[in-house]
């Protein structure tokens, strides 16, 4: 039987936290514009690491996708 | 002069000799000690050369120590006794037996100051290793732990050839810095890698560690890859070709990662993707890229080993490796959880753990050389490894959709295990200072300056922000299946080449021995036809018709005699 009263159980949570997440990201790109770049160039430009970020991991995941879906086989393709 | 009996590898091997032979509190106690005093050893011995033994005209040093085989030391130590006590109740001692050789021989390689004695650990390390995963008695344990031994012995032959083609060309059996500029070095460098899971031969750390035991596959974790980081440290800093090595590793781990429905198999490949940073900070070869690159294998060790417990214990708690198979274990494991989200923000180099410490290094030793492009693809390494297992393991083992698992936490050994790697994973990255001490050359760096730190941040949540939004908007369909590798090449392509050449060496072989009887019966035949009892030249004649043929040859030579006369 499922323990429903746990935290991960509650309903709204989804939601909070993405505006948690949202926050946080949109604190770090304003925080950037407080601190001294050790870097000069793009990645010295403001808010290059997050879309840097973003970019990486959009790339990545689809990448991914499509490298399995090109190379899958079945689990007991080697038996 | 020191005795080898003060080898730090000594305590470790005749504790693993001894573990059969003791029960309960005993054989825990030995587990838990030998690696304590393995590590006072380590730092008892003194700099420099400190055992020489004279073989057949060459001059052996068994026992050599400096701060970076003291580094490698310190960490296979601690690593031995976090693994011990995390392996405390592994009823299969085999497994132990075998894991402490192996970590005994691994200190053989990190203290030894001649190519002999690093062949010789180096070999019987793959040998003692390969018995960790034979320990867990399945059959696909013991498939995989034959392509594992293939693979090593392989690389143990390229680099016997190497160091031998060395040892002839310079007379010197030394272990000492080079580059990969003649046939000989490069072939030792090419059997270091092969330890690394470098390619073409990646594949086979996800192919065998996944199928060690819940304990095994923490020990494998920890060993056969960073010692090959070691020996690459000391013997190649700044070979070039590393650097493109490395980053093809950063890429390969994080890719099949995100394909990989294995938890454990994933962390396989995330072992490569890690190892894959140090080699390229070696490539790189400045002081500060080198001890970026070690600091990072000390990091790496006891994150990837935090990381490996904590789904090792979800393994053995639930019995289950996929990922479709686990989802919202947090509700009933919150301390595994805790620890697992430790290690993969380690491993993702985030603030205030080692991971961010360490990896800065060999990025800032990438800008300092004006490789600009490494630093980016460094950048997008880090990035990618926060998706991997900092974000989907994390997500699709202990949150996600609820599995209906309600597994326990594991026995209180294993919990202390994690927490206290999960403590070092935080403690050296608040601290630094104490760490950057242990590295091999001094330096000046600062990993928190505001930018490093904003800046790293963005970069690791606005990847998890690609990897909720795709989850929002395009849902992650986990996939039960395979992803094909490297490894297929002699799994599938060899083998069948191997059975073709099989028959086709069969087929030629009936042939050869089919034209042998045709041309001995042809032959037979032949004398048979002359000399059998109606062959012309076993058959008698009569004397009339010889007197006419001797005649008739007088005749002739008469005649030609008057003709030519």
């Amino acid at each position: 039987m499922q323990d429903r009263s746990h935290w991960l159980d509650r309903p709204g949570l989804a939601r909070k936290l993405w505006i948690a997440f949202a926050v946080i990201l949109l604190a770090l790109v304003v925080a950037e514009m407080f601190i001294t770049h050790s870097h000069s160039g793009v990645m010295g430009s403001l808010g290059f690491h997050a879309w840097f970020g973003l970019l990486v991991g959009g790339v990545s995941i689809a990448l991914s996708k499509v490298w399995k879906a090109a190379f899958k086989r079945k689990d007991t393709y080697y038996d | 002069m020191t005795s080898v009996l003060q080898h730090p590898a000594l305590i470790l091997i005749l504790a693993g000799i001894l573990l059969p032979f003791l029960r309960g509190g005993a054989r825990g106690a030995v587990m838990l000690a030998a690696p304590v005093i393995a590590l006072a050893l380590v730092w008892i011995l003194p700099g420099g050369v400190s055992l020489a033994v004279p073989f057949f005209g060459m001059d052996l040093e068994p026992i050599k120590a400096d701060k970076m085989s003291r580094l490698f030391g310190t960490v296979f130590t601690i690593m031995g006794f976090a693994g011990g006590l995390y392996a405390l109740t592994q009823e299969k001692v085999q497994e132990l037996t075998a894991a402490y050789i192996y970590m005994g021989f691994s200190l053989g390689v990190v203290f030894a100051g001649d190519l002999i004695t690093v062949f010789v650990f180096w070999e019987l390390m793959a040998l003692a290793s390969v018995m960790v995963i034979f320990s867990s008695e399945t059959e696909s344990a013991r498939r995989a732990g034959m392509r594992y031994l293939l693979v090593h012995l392989l690389g143990g032959v390229i680099l016997m050839a190497g160091i031998a083609g060395e040892v002839t060309a310079t007379g010197d059996v030394g272990f000492r810095s080079m580059l990969p500029d003649t046939l000989p070095r490069a072939l030792i460098l090419f059997g270091f890698l092969l330890n690394t899971g470098a390619p073409p031969f990646s594949s086979w750390v996800p192919d065998s560690y996944p199928e060690a035991s819940y304990s095994g596959m923490v020990f494998l974790s920890a060993f056969t890859t960073k010692t090959a980081v070691y020996v690459l440290a000391r013997g190649f800093p700044g070979a070039e070709i590393l650097i493109f090595v490395g980053l093809f590793m950063i890429f390969y781990g994080i890719i099949y990662g995100l394909c990989e429905n294995n938890a454990r198999k994933m962390l396989g490949y995330s072992i490569v993707n890690q190892v894959g940073f140090m080699v390229t900070g070696i490539g790189i070869g400045t002081d500060l890229a080198v001890n970026g690159a070690v600091a990072h294998a000390f990091a790496h060790i006891i994150y990837k080993a935090l990381l490996i417990m904590s789904v090792g214990s979800v393994f053995l708690m639930t019995g289950k490796r996929k990922f479709t198979e686990y989802g919202g274990l947090a509700r009933t494991m919150p301390l595994t959880t805790i620890c697992c989200i430790i290690g993969g923000l380690s491993i993702s180099a985030f603030p205030l753990t080692s991971g961010f410490v360490a990896k800065a290094m060999m990025s800032e030793a990438a800008l300092h050389e004006h490789l600009t492009w490494v630093w980016y693809l460094l950048a997008a390494g880090t990035a990618g490894v926060f998706l991997d297992v900092g974000i989907k393991l994390q997500y699709f083992v202990f949150f996600g959709k609820d599995s209906g698992l309600r597994p326990p936490e594991p026995p209180l050994h294993m919990r202390l295990a994690m927490v206290l790697f999960a403590i070092l994973c935080v403690a050296i990255g608040v601290l630094p200072g104490v760490f950057y001490q242990l590295l091999p050359y001094a330096q000046d760096y600062q990993p928190y300056t505001g930018a490093h730190v904003i800046g790293q941040a963005q970069l690791l949540l606005f990847s998890g922000l690609a990897f909720f939004l795709w989850l929002r908007f395009k849902g992650w369909q986990l996939v039960e299946a395979l992803t094909l590798d490297l490894d297929w090449f002699y799994r599938v392509w060899g083998k069948g080449m191997a059975r073709e050449l099989v028959v086709n060496a069969g087929l030629a072989r009936d042939s050869i021995i089919q034209d042998f009887l045709n041309g001995a019966r042809a032959t037979i035949n032949a004398v048979r036809h002359f000399h059998g009892p109606s062959g012309v030249l076993a058959r008698s004649h009569p004397t009339g018709r010889m007197v006419f043929w001797a005649v008739a040859m007088l005749a002739a030579y008469l005649l030609l005699d008057y003709l030519l006369t």
